[in-house]
């Protein structure tokens, strides 16, 4: 072992910790939240502690489960692992409300913390080995969580969950097995060295798929709006804003170090990320689920950061905007979606109803929950003076960048503009969706319930808004003053990203182009509102019109999972028999053969026999009989024939004494015949002239 | 003398139980279980005082004999079983009550021991081949036990293929010993099969891999199994769950790694052969534990595909898949041991061996069903758990391989590992989530007692410290898998 442990202790705290938060809430189930609110906290200091004192440390046990750890504490892991146990941390004090009157709080904390340790571990990971451990627990330890409700929705969601987990992280392991010998276990930084003379596409292309399920990217990204809306409100914050990240890192790891270079990789993330950005959006503005929209807007979000992680690894020099965006888009995201699904949470708890028909209104008269909706929802949107802005506007310009060097070299860049003018339109539709939330919240009136939802004053308690109104603040905060946070936060993490410095130190924020694209953004949004008022609700209410047709799930892969699994069973089945069918076949062989061998001797003789006796056989004619036999024959005939009469049997043909005393005397002529042709007949002829010889002597 | 005596001590119990007959079943249990340990003790002593000095008990000819000599390889096989053994046995008492003719039995079950203990102990071709054919007639009278149509049925075609088998192992004997003169095992090869033509060689080398592997249910001499699996007998799991299908994969590793010699085959169209059939069998065995709905047949399959992944490590023929196949062979012995032991106490206490039976379990069974979704995790290969360890090992081996056939032995390790997912984590998962038919559950838990929990917590521990400290056992494996 080498290096500082403490790397360690910070992932495996809240796994050790997890069972003690359990068996601490098997009486009283808030035991349990309190616990884990309390270990969360302590590993958000022992995190702090490290960022203040231990940047820099890195850890490597050979042998640890097989085949060593390697973790690493630089900017941007220790940034990541911190803002994922502040989002735990606020979540689970909210959860002290969310979780009051549970079923299971117990098996809630338990794997809850299992999936913060696993999370921490693989943000500070530094080999795809350690990566994946981590990424496998994490995976699968969020499993109860979509299957909390243990309704049959959320099973079904739950199910496709596990399926989409574990075969994405075999599809992942078999592209580390691809790699070559030694990657899997190496540093990060040394991947993109190690890769050098190799093609790795097949290998990365795998690992992607692994990473890519989780972030939710097109077109492994059906689990996601079905899981994340029906796990706990809690959890779902947790699976939009920190476990898609996860998905994120390795797509970082994948772009910037094993494929550094590889341009058709990286337009492979930025295409697939363009993709998702566009279909997650047009997904939110249909749904009329208040939960989904905010999962389908995730898919949006990630497709953002997808398109500046491709945008990186585009433009290998001038990546510095992007990389800075990237990052700051994530941690934006996370936060943003941390607010609104907590919102959300607000909504189901008190009313246990997520449909927006049967929320309008809900937040009326409710200051720090409109206050909060509206920062997040309108930070999510890029509006100028909010933490949105800043790193959507980054995004953008590192893009635009990239389409200015295309120029430059005459290269063609028309995809990249089209892709820029989706990257504008899906902002506006952002706008346009969450503008949709916001006023079915907060300023439609439910047609029957209005007067009992303003009477909700004790919504929340006194922690919960604290923690809520707290996370809420930032993104004022990040947004007013980006060249504190925001360049400091892009800075960071960019040795992680391999990335240059921005041309212009400080980074114009607030340039004119970017408030401009800010702009575009923003009107297409309010045109767009106001189509999907006219087009898409009725009268104030959201009737469904989700388009069943885009549902991957039930029209591809479930389907395809049934024919494989049937296709198992015909081959199992044929393997069962064939054995079977070769011992018969050999028995039925063997015995042709045994009985041939067997009837060979008889064969050779009859052969020769035919051979050289030839025996010419005549036509038998039909036996007649005689007179005497034709004339019993008759009469018994008419006998049988009288009786039958008698007693109302039919007469058989079988018993036809006519012909049946004919064949019986033909038959006794030939063997008489034959007799008396024989040498024993001459014989006793012979003997019988002798003896009669004899008696005449005796008697003469 | 240790290894003689831990031969001789279960034939010993068996012939006393055979003569004795007591009335008393619990009298029969104890008397069992105290050979049982006695020889386990045994083993574990001449295990640890080195105690592998050489012992010729039959001079055939001048240079036949039947030997015993203990060398790493049959150390970590008779350790294994040395341990699993008595576990099973505990386990088999619960199971037997419901059976009769425990004398019957449990005489044949020692001998079975002991023939296993006598293949791990074998220290060339001839002895390994006698005790595998001697194995073969006394774990007979386990699959014919209870006698009925069923059961006999399943005997029979057990015997036809081990016979079967037996006989395409003795002409790959056969073979190695006219060509070694009657040598004994060594790591590599023996020396003298080198001269030998290959076109004899390799024909031999994929029979002796046929009739060995018979016993491990192998495409295409599986077919026992499941017919052994269909008559409702508890021996049945017994059977599959331990040693003796592993003894299966133990000759075959002997007789690749210890007598052709790993350098003689690589490369040649009878490892391609081999693999083939050892991956066919991983995903029929996998495939039909999805399709299989009773419990404790369902792990049996899973035995039989997991068998598999040890003969594909040993069939990659080199030192880094033999490795991987060994540490798989240590790793399911104590998953599935554990997984078994769950299975059974759930038929046991609850009468019910069905997955749809077993839904909502876990609110009357929360210790066992905690212990189950362990172990299933383990087995499935859920990183960093022992069977992810030794599953990564293998198909890193399989990849380094480097030709075609390791890529493919990855992919169908892959499709297995879904699989064993999907037929794992499903009736888990449904033990959990899913509401319980309370029909028949009166009483709040059915926990058993802690004669079954204890052993249960030790295996459970003891995975949870093989995930973290495995490297003695990387250590020792290393040391004679060079």
């Amino acid at each position: 072992m080498n290096g500082s442990l403490s790397l360690l202790i910070a992932a495996f705290f809240p796994v050790v910790a997890a069972p003690v938060a359990w068996a601490a809430g098997r009486r009283d189930g808030r035991k349990s939240i309190a616990a884990m609110v309390a270990f969360t906290a302590v590993e958000l200091l022992m995190l702090l502690a490290l960022a203040f004192t231990g940047m820099g440390r890195e850890l490597t046990m050979d042998g640890f489960v097989g085949m060593g750890l390697r973790m690493k504490a630089d900017g941007f892991r220790v940034l990541y692992a911190c803002i994922a146990c502040v989002m735990w941390l606020v979540t689970s004090i909210f959860g002290r409300d969310y979780l009051k009157h549970d079923h299971a709080p117990g098996r809630y904390a338990l794997f809850t913390l299992i999936t913060q340790g696993a999370t921490v571990g693989l943000f500070l990971s530094d080999s795809l080995f350690t990566a994946f451990c981590f990424f496998e627990v994490m995976s699968m330890a969020s499993y109860p969580w979509v299957a909390h409700e243990e309704e049959p929705e959320a099973m079904r969601a739950a199910e496709t969950y596990l399926y989409i987990a574990v075969i994405g992280g075999l599809v992942m392991l078999m592209g580390i097995f691809l790699l070559p010998a030694g990657m899997a276990t190496a540093s990060y930084h040394q991947l993109s060295e190690l890769a050098q003379g190799h093609n790795l596409w097949l290998a990365a292309a795998l690992i992607l798929v692994g990473f890519g399920a989780k972030a939710g990217a097109f077109p492994i990204h059906i689990w996601l709006p079905k899981a994340h809306p029906v796990a706990p409100a809690t959890a779902s914050a947790l699976l939009s804003g920190m476990l898609t990240k996860a998905g994120v890192l390795g797509m970082l790891i994948l772009t910037l170090h094993l494929m550094r270079g590889v341009t058709s990789f990286a337009n492979l993330i930025f295409w697939l990320g363009t993709i998702t950005m566009f279909l997650g959006a047009f997904l939110a503005i249909f749904s009329t689920n208040l939960k989904r929209t905010l999962a389908c807007s995730s898919l949006s979000q990630i497709g953002f950061i997808m398109v500046g992680v491709g945008t990186q690894g585009l433009c290998v020099c001038e990546n510095g905007l992007a990389a800075f965006g990237t990052i700051q888009h994530m941690m934006n995201h996370s936060l943003f979606k941390l607010v609104l699904f907590l919102c959300a949470g607000i909504v189901a708890m008190n009313i246990h109803a997520l449909k927006l028909d049967d929320v309008r209104g809900f937040g009326r008269k409710k200051p720090a929950m409109h206050f909060c909706f509206l920062l997040a929802a309108a930070g999510i949107s890029g509006i100028p003076g909010l933490s949105g802005y800043i790193s959507k506007s980054l995004l953008h310009e590192g893009l635009v960048e990239y389409i200015h060097e295309l120029h430059h070299h005459h290269l063609n860049a028309l995809p990249y503009e089209i892709a820029e003018w989706v990257f504008i339109i899906s902002g506006g539709m952002t706008l346009c969706y969450m503008t949709k939330l916001y006023i079915c919240l907060f300023w439609q009136k439910h047609p029957t319930r209005q007067d009992e939802f303003d009477g909700m004053k004790n919504y929340m308690s006194l922690p919960s808004t604290i923690a809520l109104v707290a996370s809420a603040c930032v993104i004022p905060m990040l947004g007013l003053l980006p060249d504190v946070f925001m360049t400091g936060v892009g800075q960071l993490s960019q040795p992680f990203m391999n990335a240059a410095d921005p041309h212009h130190m400080p980074v114009p924020y607030f340039s004119h182009e970017n408030l401009v694209g800010a702009a575009k953004s923003i009107v297409i949004g309010i045109a767009l509102f106001f189509l999907q008022r006219a087009f898409v609700m009725k009268k104030g209410t959201y009737p469904e019109r989700w388009p069943k047709w885009l549902d991957l799930e039930n029209s591809v892969y479930r389907p395809f999972i049934g024919l494989l699994i049937r296709v198992g069973h015909g081959f199992a089945w044929l393997a069962d028999h064939l054995t079977d069918w070769a011992i018969v076949a050999m028995k039925a062989v063997g015995g042709f053969f045994a009985r041939l061998f067997d009837s060979t001797g008889d064969g050779l003789s009859m052969t020769v026999r035919r051979l050289f006796l030839p025996q010419i056989t005549k036509k038998q004619p039909i036996p007649v009989g005689n007179r005497l036999t034709y004339a019993v024959g008759r009469g018994l005939d008419s006998i049988a024939a009288f009786w039958a009469r008698l007693t109302g049997r039919k007469v058989s043909s079988e018993t036809h004494y006519e012909s049946l005393l004919a064949a019986g005397q033909h038959e006794a002529a030939t063997e008489f015949k034959r007799f008396t042709r024989s040498v024993s007949f001459g014989l006793f002829m012979f003997c019988v002239g002798l003896i009669v010889t004899l008696v005449f002597l005796l008697i003469a | 003398m240790m290894l003689l005596l831990s031969v001789l001590a279960p034939m010993l119990g068996a012939a006393g139980l055979f003569i004795w007959r007591p009335r008393n079943r619990k009298a029969c249990h104890v008397w069992t279980f105290a050979w049982t340990l006695l020889t386990s003790l045994c083993v574990l002593a001449a295990l640890l005082t080195k105690g592998g000095q050489a012992i010729t008990l039959l001079k055939l000819t001048t240079n036949l004999t039947v030997s015993f000599k203990l060398d790493g390889l049959g150390r970590l096989f008779s350790g294994m079983v040395a341990i699993l053994w008595p576990l099973a046995t505990l386990y088999a008492f619960e199971y037997m009550e419901h059976e009769g003719g425990d004398n019957h039995f449990f005489g044949f079950y020692m001998l079975s021991y002991s023939m296993t203990l006598a293949i791990a102990y074998a220290e060339d071709m001839m002895t390994m081949y006698v005790f595998y054919e001697l194995l073969s007639l006394s774990t007979l009278f386990l699959v014919m036990h209870g006698m009925k149509a069923k059961n006999v049925h399943a005997g029979r075609k057990y015997m036809y293929y081990m016979l079967g088998g037996a006989a395409m192992g003795f002409m790959s004997m056969m073979t190695v010993i006219h060509f070694s003169g009657g040598a004994n095992f060594f790591y590599g090869g023996i020396p003298g099969l080198k001269l030998a033509p290959s076109a004899l060689i390799l024909p031999m080398f994929v029979l002796g891999f046929l009739g060995f592997g018979a016993k491990a249910a192998v495409f295409p001499l599986h077919s026992w199994l499941p017919t052994a699996g269909v008559a409702p007998t508890p021996v049945t799991a017994l059977l599959h769950a331990v040693a003796v299908v592993k003894a299966g994969v133990f000759a075959v590793i002997r007789m690749s790694h210890y007598a052709y010699g790993a350098d003689l085959i690589r490369g040649s169209w009878a490892q391609a052969v081999c693999l083939i059939l050892a991956l066919v069998s991983i995903v029929y065995g996998s495939s039909m534990a999805v399709r299989e709905p009773h419990m404790k047949r369902r792990l049996a399959y899973s035995t039989m595909s997991n068998l598999s992944y040890v003969l594909l490590g040993a069939m990659l023929l080199t030192p880094a898949g033999l490795k991987g196949g060994l540490l798989h062979m240590v790793y399911h012995a104590f998953m599935k041991i554990t997984l078994f032991s769950c299975v059974g106490a759930i038929m046991v206490k609850t009468g019910r061996s069905y997955v749809q039976e077993v839904r909502g379990m876990a609110k009357k069974m929360p210790f066992i069903m905690g212990v189950l979704a362990f172990a299933a995790l383990c087995l499935v290969g859920v990183p960093p758990f022992i069977g992810f360890q030794s599953k990564w090992a293998l198909a890193v081996a399989a990849v380094n391989s480097g030709d075609w056939l390791g890529v493919a032995s990855v992919a169908v390790l892959l499709v297995s590992a879904v699989l064993t997912a999907i037929y794992m984590l499903i009736p888990t998962i449904g033990a959990y989530a899913a509401p319980l038919d309370e029909a028949g559950l009166e009483k709040n838990s059915y926990d058993p007692g802690w004669q079954m929990k204890a052993p249960l917590l030790i295996l459970c521990a003891a995975m949870v410290i093989l995930t973290f400290v495995s490297s003695p056992l990387n250590n020792f494996l290393t040391g004679f898998v060079k």
